[in-house]
C-alpha cells in the first residue's frame, strides 16, 4: 500500500470515529483509534509470515520432546526478547516422557515394478536399523481375534494391518470458508437436549470427509474402548517384532498428502513399537491389490528414528507488564508450539504461535498503555493431550481435581487461544458464557468488514483454552475459516508453510490484539461462569492424557484434537 | 453386400421387433430364424441377387439405424462380465509405468499380447517403428538433511541419468532464463543441487478437483466453436494453461538442450524443478532430455512437490545453508526400435476393410500411467473382448492398435499410418488407404464417453447421431465438431494422426474428472484414480461404435484427401 492510500485510510478512520464511538453495546466501549493503530501495525508492518518461516521452514517440525521442539522454544525466547517482552522464559513441566525424532525415511517398491513409496514413520516407533527388505503380508489387526490369529507369525515381516483405503474422486473444493448461512446456523444455540461434548472449532468438514466421532452411544466410551485396544495392539506389536508395520495415511490422505501422528507410547515403561509407516493410500492400496492377486511384491525401507530418555518439557512464557491500577492482573494469550512431524506443523500450530507472537509485537510496537499485564503462553505437549497448558493452569491457578484456587486465579482476566489452522477469524465461541456475549459483540463490531461477525454460545474443544475453561477461568477460542485444515493439513505431511494464507494470518493478528487490548484495559475483568465442581477422576473437559493420540482414522475421529 | 450379412441383419431385425413383447416372441423369433436358415439352404443363389437388390434399395432410402439387439448384448457383456478393472490392474499395479520401450513397456506388451490371444483375436503381432534410447527408472530417494530433516517427494525426469549412489550437496538458486545467464553462474555450480526455477505459488484449492460435464457444458460444446477439435477437454474448461504454440515449444526445446549441456558441463550434481502442476505430494513432470540418441544428457534431474521446492528456495533466500541428498538410479540403453501392438477379429464379406480402435500403450513414469493411458488401452482391449464374445460374423475386420511413442509425439501411430496408408508429406496413397473404414481412439483419462467429435466431417454427423441415440441413458449425449476446422498438425493424441492423413479418425469427448488436476503426467496417475463405472461405459460405447462400423453397409464417408504437408510444424 502506498503512502497516499495510507493517508486516505487514516483520514477516513478519523472521520468515521465519532460516529462509531457512539455505537455502544451496553457500557462496552471500543477505542477505534486503538483499533486503527492495531490494524496499521498488523497490516503494514506485519512480521507474522517471517515468524512463520522460522518456525516451519527453518526449524522443521516441533514434535513435543524432540530436538526440533527445543530449538523452536529457544528461538521463540529470542524472538520475544527481540520484541521487548519481559519475564521471558521456558517454564518446565513434566514428566513428558521419551523424546522421539526421525532423521531419515525412504521407502521403495522394488518388485514387481519400481516405485518410490510416499510416507513417513509414525512418532514413537522404532527405526529399521538400516535397510530392510522383504515381501509384505496382509495381517489385519483390528480386534482381539486378529491378535490371537497372528500371534507368533509376524516376526521380522513387513506387515500391512489395514484394509485398502478407498479413494473417491474429489468432487468438493478442498478449501472452504464459512458461508453466511453456515455462520448464522453456528450462531444459534445447540439443541439443549443434545449431550454436551467438545467439538471442533471449524466449519463442517468439506468434501464429505469422515464424520467426527459418529460412534453410537457415548463417544467417550467408544474412544476409551478404542484406546484400550490400541494399547493392547502396541504391546502385541512390540512383542511380536515385525520388521515394519505399514498403514495407509489416516483421515483424508490422498495424492501424496499423508495424515499420521503417533504410533507408540512415550512413557519410559512403554515397550518400543516396531517401525510403523503411514503411506499415501495409492501406494498402500497398490500393494494390497498385488498381494490379493498373488503377484510377488518386494519392498524396501530405511528409517532412522531415535528415542531420548524420558524427560520434562516446557512452555514458553513472556510478558508485557501492565502499567495501570490493575497491573497485577493478567490477560493471557496462547497457542501450542508443538506439532506433529509429517510436515512442519504450519497450520497446527505454527499459525497460532506466529499470530500470538505477532500480537505481542503489535501491542509492544504500538506503545499502548496497558492497564493489566499481558502474558503469552506457547504450550508444549498439546498434541499429546493439552499437557503443557494443563500443567500451567494447575501450577498457577487451580487443580481441577480439587478446585482449590490460587490468588492468581482471582486476578486472571481472560485467555484467548488460536489453534484451528490458517483460516481467518469469523467470530468467537462463548464457551457457554452468556455474560461475555455483548462484550465480544462490541469488540467484533469494528472487524465486520474483515469478516469477523459471529458470536455463538456454543463450546469448542480440542485445544488449550479448555485447560482454562475447565478450572472456571474465561478461556476462549475463535471461529476460523477451515480453509484446507481437514482436507490437507491437520496432522499431514503437507502441513507446511505454503498452506498458510498470509492475509488471514494478518487478520487474526489484528483481531486477537484488539481483544487482548480490550481485556487489558477494561474496567472489570471478563465475567466468569460459576466455578466448576472438583473432578477428582477426570480433570478436564476432554480425553484424559496418556499414550500418544491414535493414528488410525477411527481414532482421530474421537473427541480429542 | 454379401448374403450372409443380410441373414445376420434380418435376424437382428427380427430380434429387435420381437423384443418388446413377451414369450410368444421368443418362439416367434426362433421361428423366424429357422425360416431364414431354411431359406438360405433352399434358395441361396436366386435369393442372393434378389436380396441384394432389395436391400440396397431399402438402405439407400432408409435412415441410419442402431442395432438395439447388438447394443443389448454388448451392454450385457460389458456390464455383467466386465474384465476392464482386471486389465487395468495388470497394466498399472502389476506392470508399472510404461515409458516407450522401457522394461515396463515391454513387460506390459507381453502381457497384453497374451491377453489378446486369450480373447481369441487373430493376427496378434507387433509392428516395429524407429525409436531411440529407452530409459528405465530403478530408484529415487530424496532428503533435506539441513537445516531440518525432511524426506523430499518427487521423481527423476525421463531420459536423465542417475546419481551413482547417495550423494549430498548444497542447494543453490540459479535462475537461468536465457543463454545470457550462463556466464553469471559459470564455475559456481560444481557439485551443487541447483534450482533453476522460481518458486511456485501454491494456492488453496477452492474448486473441486474432480469434474463432470453438465448438460449445459455439453450443449455449449455441441454448439461449438468452429476452431475446436473436440475429443479432448480444452484448456479453458479443464483448468490448464493454453498450450504453447509450436514455435514457442521448439524454442523452449532448443533452450532446454543448451541448458542441459551447460548444467552438465558445469558439473551440477542434481538439477531440481518443481512439478509443472499439482501440489500436496502430487507432482506433474515428464522428461528433461530426449529419447533421440545424440542429444545432450543433463545432470540427474528431479521434479519435486512444490511445497518442498519452495521451502528450499525460501531457505536459500534467507541465507540458511541447505544440504540435500539424493539417490537416483536410472538406465539409458542403446537406441532401438519400439513397436505397436496389433490384433484382429477377422471379418467376413468385407474382411479386407478395416474398422480400427485403439489408444496409446505407453505412459509417463511418475505414476503408473493409469489414466494416461492404461484406461484407453483397457477400453480398447475390453471392447475387443466384448465384440469377440458376441460370436457374430462381422462384415469387416475389426483391428486394435495399441500405440507406442505417443508421449514422445505420436511416434507409433504416425509410423503406422505412413507405412499402411499414406505419408501426409507426399500423400502418395498406399493400397490400404481406401480400405481403412474408420479409427476410434480413447485417450482422455478415466471419464466416461459423453460424446464424439466428427472432426469437421458433416456426412458422419447423422450416422454417429443414429448410433448415439440409444446410448443417451449412459450419458452419451452429443455428436459435435461438424464445423471443426481441418487439423493444422497432428497432436494431442493418436486419432489426429489418422485425420491428418485424410483418414476418418475420431476421438471421444470424455468427462474431465481429475485428469488436469491430479493425474495427467503426475506421480498420482495410478489405479485408484480410475472410476470403474466410467471405464465400463467407455468400453461398451467403443464396442457399439466398432460394431456398427463393422456391420454398416457402406464405409464411413470421408473428407476430401488433403494436400501434402509436413507432419510437424517445426
Amino acid at each position: 500500500m502506498n503512502l497516499q492510500k495510507i493517508t486516505a485510510l487514516s483520514l477516513a478512520s478519523m472521520l468515521a470515529m465519532p460516529v462509531f464511538s457512539q455505537q455502544k453495546t451496553g457500557e462496552e466501549k471500543v477505542d477505534l483509534a486503538v483499533i486503527h493503530k492495531i490494524k496499521y501495525e498488523a497490516f503494514q508492518n506485519s512480521k507474522v509470515m517471517e515468524t512463520m518461516f522460522w518456525l516451519t521452514d527453518a526449524n522443521g517440525h516441533r514434535l513435543a520432546g524432540s530436538p526440533g521442539y527445543k530449538k523452536a522454544g529457544d528461538w521463540a525466547v529470542k524472538r520475544m526478547q527481540e520484541f521487548g517482552l519481559t519475564n521471558v522464559k521456558e517454564e518446565k513441566w513434566g514428566p513428558f516422557g521419551k523424546g522421539w525424532n526421525f532423521t531419515h525415511y525412504e521407502g521403495h517398491m522394488i518388485e514387481p515394478s519400481y516405485s518410490p513409496l510416499i510416507g513417513f514413520p509414525l512418532a514413537w516407533t522404532a527405526g529399521t536399523n538400516g535397510t530392510v527388505s522383504g515381501e509384505p503380508i496382509l495381517a489385519t489387526l483390528a480386534n482381539d481375534a486378529d491378535l490371537a490369529k497372528w500371534k507368533g507369525k509376524l516376526k521380522d515381516k513387513i506387515i500391512m494391518t489395514d484394509a485398502a483405503k478407498d479413494q473417491a474422486m474429489i468432487m468438493a473444493a478442498p478449501a472452504k470458508r464459512w458461508t453466511e448461512a453456515e455462520l448464522a446456523n453456528e450462531a444459534m444455540a445447540p439443541d439443549p437436549g443434545l449431550a454436551r461434548g467438545p467439538r471442533g472449532g471449524g466449519p463442517p468438514p468439506a468434501g464429505g470427509g469422515p464424520a467426527r466421532a459418529g460412534a453410537p452411544g457415548d463417544p467417550m466410551a467408544a474412544f476409551m474402548s478404542l484406546r484400550a485396544f490400541r494399547a493392547k495392539l502396541q504391546k502385541f506389536l512390540a512383542e511380536e517384532g515385525p520388521a515394519v508395520i505399514l498403514q495407509p495415511g489416516s483421515g483424508n490422505s490422498t495424492g501424496g498428502t499423508v495424515f499420521g501422528s503417533g504410533g507408540g507410547g512415550r512413557e519410559a515403561k512403554d515397550a518400543v513399537v516396531p517401525c510403523t509407516i503411514a503411506l499415501t493410500p495409492e501406494h498402500y492400496n497398490r500393494i494390497v491389490r498385488l498381494i490379493n492377486h498373488k503377484v510377488p511384491v518386494k519392498l524396501e525401507f530405511n528409517v532412522k528414528a531415535e528415542f531420548t530418555d524420558a524427560a520434562d518439557s516446557f512452555n514458553v512464557i513472556g510478558e508485557i507488564p501492565g502499567t495501570g491500577k490493575h497491573k497485577d492482573e493478567i490477560v493471557m494469550i496462547g497457542a501450542h508450539l508443538d506439532s506433529w512431524h509429517g510436515g512442519t506443523g504450519a497450520t497446527d500450530n505454527a499459525a497460532g504461535s506466529s499470530v500470538m507472537l505477532e500480537v505481542m509485537r503489535i501491542l509492544k510496537e504500538s506503545g499502548f498503555k496497558l492497564d493489566r499485564t499481558v502474558r503469552i503462553g506457547l504450550w508444549g505437549g498439546e498434541e499429546e493431550g493439552l499437557l503443557g497448558s494443563r500443567a500451567y493452569v494447575r501450577e498457577h491457578f487451580a487443580d481441577s481435581r480439587t478446585m482449590k484456587t490460587t490468588e492468581q486465579h482471582e486476578k486472571f482476566a481472560g485467555y484467548f487461544n488460536i489453534d484451528n489452522g490458517t483460516g481467518k477469524i469469523r467470530g468467537i465461541y462463548l464457551q457457554g458464557n452468556d455474560m461475555v456475549q455483548p462484550i465480544f459483540e462490541a469488540w467484533l463490531a469494528p472487524f465486520k468488514d474483515l469478516g469477523a461477525t459471529t458470536t455463538t454460545i456454543r463450546d469448542t474443544g480440542g485445544t488449550d483454552h479448555q485447560s482454562f475453561d475447565g478450572i472456571g477461568l474465561p478461556g476462549f477460542q475463535f471461529i476460523q475459516d477451515e480453509v484446507e485444515y481437514n482436507q490437507r493439513t491437520h496432522h499431514s505431511n503437507m502441513d507446511v508453510y505454503d498452506r498458510i494464507q498470509k492475509g488471514d494470518m494478518m487478520q487474526i493478528s489484528a483481531i486477537v490484539a484488539s481483544f487482548v487490548y480490550n481485556t487489558a484495559n477494561r474496567d472489570e475483568k471478563l465475567p466468569r461462569k460459576p466455578l466448576p465442581k472438583p473432578t477428582p477422576d477426570r480433570n478436564f473437559d476432554g480425553p484424559p492424557p496418556a499414550a500418544a493420540p491414535a493414528t488410525t482414522g477411527s481414532i482421530t475421529a474421537a473427541p480429542a484434537k | 453386400m454379401g448374403y450372409e450379412i443380410f441373414i445376420v441383419f434380418a435376424k437382428n431385425r427380427a430380434r429387435q421387433h420381437a423384443a418388446p413383447s413377451a414369450n410368444a416372441t421368443q418362439s416367434g423369433y426362433a421361428r423366424c430364424e429357422l425360416a431364414l436358415d431354411l431359406l438360405s439352404s433352399l434358395a441361396m443363389i436366386c435369393l442372393r441377387a434378389f436380396v441384394a437388390l432389395l436391400l440396397s434399395l431399402t438402405l439407400l432410402s432408409a435412415q441410419e439405424m442402431a442395432d438395439l439387439n447388438a447394443i443389448h448384448r454388448i451392454k450385457a457383456e460389458g456390464f455383467q462380465n466386465s474384465q476392464i478393472m482386471e486389465t487395468l490392474f495388470w497394466l498399472t499395479d502389476a506392470k508399472g509405468p510404461r515409458v516407450t520401450n522401457s522394461k515396463g513397456y515391454r513387460d506390459a506388451a507381453e502381457w497384453a499380447i497374451a491377453k489378446l490371444k486369450e480373447y481369441g483375436l487373430q493376427n496378434v503381432h507387433t509392428e516395429a517403428f524407429p525409436f531411440g534410447t529407452s530409459w528405465n527408472w530403478k530408484r529415487f530417494s530424496g532428503h533435506m538433511i539441513e537445516p531440518a530433516y525432511s524426506p523430499l517427494i518427487g521423481f527423476p525426469m525421463a531420459w536423465t541419468p542417475g546419481t551413482n549412489g547417495m550423494i549430498e550437496g548444497e542447494a543453490v538458486f540459479a535462475p537461468i532464463r536465457a543463454e545470457a545467464d550462463f556466464d553469471k553462474f559459470r564455475g559456481k555450480l560444481k557439485g551443487k543441487m541447483v534450482l533453476t526455477q522460481d518458486a511456485k505459488n501454491v494456492l488453496p484449492q477452492t474448486a473441486p478437483l474432480g469434474r463432470r460435464l453438465s448438460d449445459k457444458d455439453l450443449e455449449d460444446r455441441a454448439a461449438g466453436d468452429p476452431t475446436g477439435r473436440g475429443g479432448r477437454p480444452d484448456a479453458s474448461t479443464a483448468g490448464g494453461a493454453p498450450p504453447p504454440t509450436p514455435e514457442a515449444r521448439a524454442a523452449a526445446t532448443r533452450f532446454r538442450t543448451k541448458l542441459n549441456q551447460f548444467l552438465k558441463d558445469e558439473g551440477v550434481a542434481v538439477s531440481l524443478q518443481a512439478g509443472y502442476n499439482g501440489d500436496g505430494g502430487t507432482v506433474f513432470a515428464a522428461q528433461a532430455a530426449s529419447y533421440k540418441a545424440g542429444t545432450a544428457i543433463p545432470p540427474p534431474t528431479v521434479a519435486l512437490t512444490p511445497e518442498h521446492y519452495d521451502r528450499i528456495l525460501r531457505l536459500i533466500e534467507h541465507k540458511i545453508p541447505v544440504k540435500l541428498a539424493f539417490d537416483i538410479q536410472t538406465e539409458i540403453t542403446a537406441p532401438e526400435d519400439s513397436f505397436n501392438i496389433i490384433g484382429e477379429i477377422t471379418g467376413t464379406s468385407k474382411r479386407d476393410e478395416i474398422v480400427m480402435i485403439g489408444g496409446h500403450f505407453d505412459s509417463w513414469h511418475g505414476g503408473t500411467g493409469a489414466t494416461d493411458n492404461a484406461t484407453g488401452t483397457s477400453v480398447a482391449m475390453e471392447a475387443m473382448r466384448i465384440l469377440k464374445s458376441l460370436n457374430v460374423p462381422f462384415k469387416r475386420t475389426i483391428r486394435i492398435g495399441l500405440w507406442g511413442g505417443e508421449e514422445e509425439g505420436l511416434l507409433g501411430s504416425i509410423d503406422y499410418v505412413k507405412k499402411h496408408y499414406a505419408d501426409r508429406a507426399d500423400m502418395k496413397l498406399k493400397p490400404e488407404f481406401s480400405k481403412l473404414d474408420v479409427y476410434f481412439n480413447s485417450d482422455t483419462g478415466t471419464g466416461k464417453f459423453r460424446g464424439i467429435s466428427v472432426g469437421g466431417n458433416d456426412e458422419v454427423l447423422p450416422i454417429f447421431k443414429a448410433w448415439a441415440k440409444p446410448l443417451r441413458d449412459l450419458g452419451f449425449q452429443v455428436v459435435l465438431g461438424a464445423s471443426s476446422a481441418p487439423l493444422t498438425a497432428p497432436g494431442g493424441t493418436d486419432h489426429t494422426t489418422f485425420d491428418y492423413a485424410g483418414l476418418p479418425g475420431f476421438g471421444f469427448l470424455q468427462e474431465p474428472m481429475e485428469y488436469q488436476s491430479r493425474t495427467h503426467h503426475s506421480n498420482m496417475d495410478t489405479y485408484d484414480r480410475v472410476q470403474k463405472g466410467d471405464v465400463m461405459q467407455s468400453a461398451v460405447i467403443m464396442a457399439v461404435f466398432a460394431y456398427h462400423a463393422a456391420m454398416r453397409d457402406q464405409m464411413i464417408p470421408r473428407k476430401e484427401i488433403p494436400a501434402p504437408k509436413p507432419w510437424r510444424a517445426e
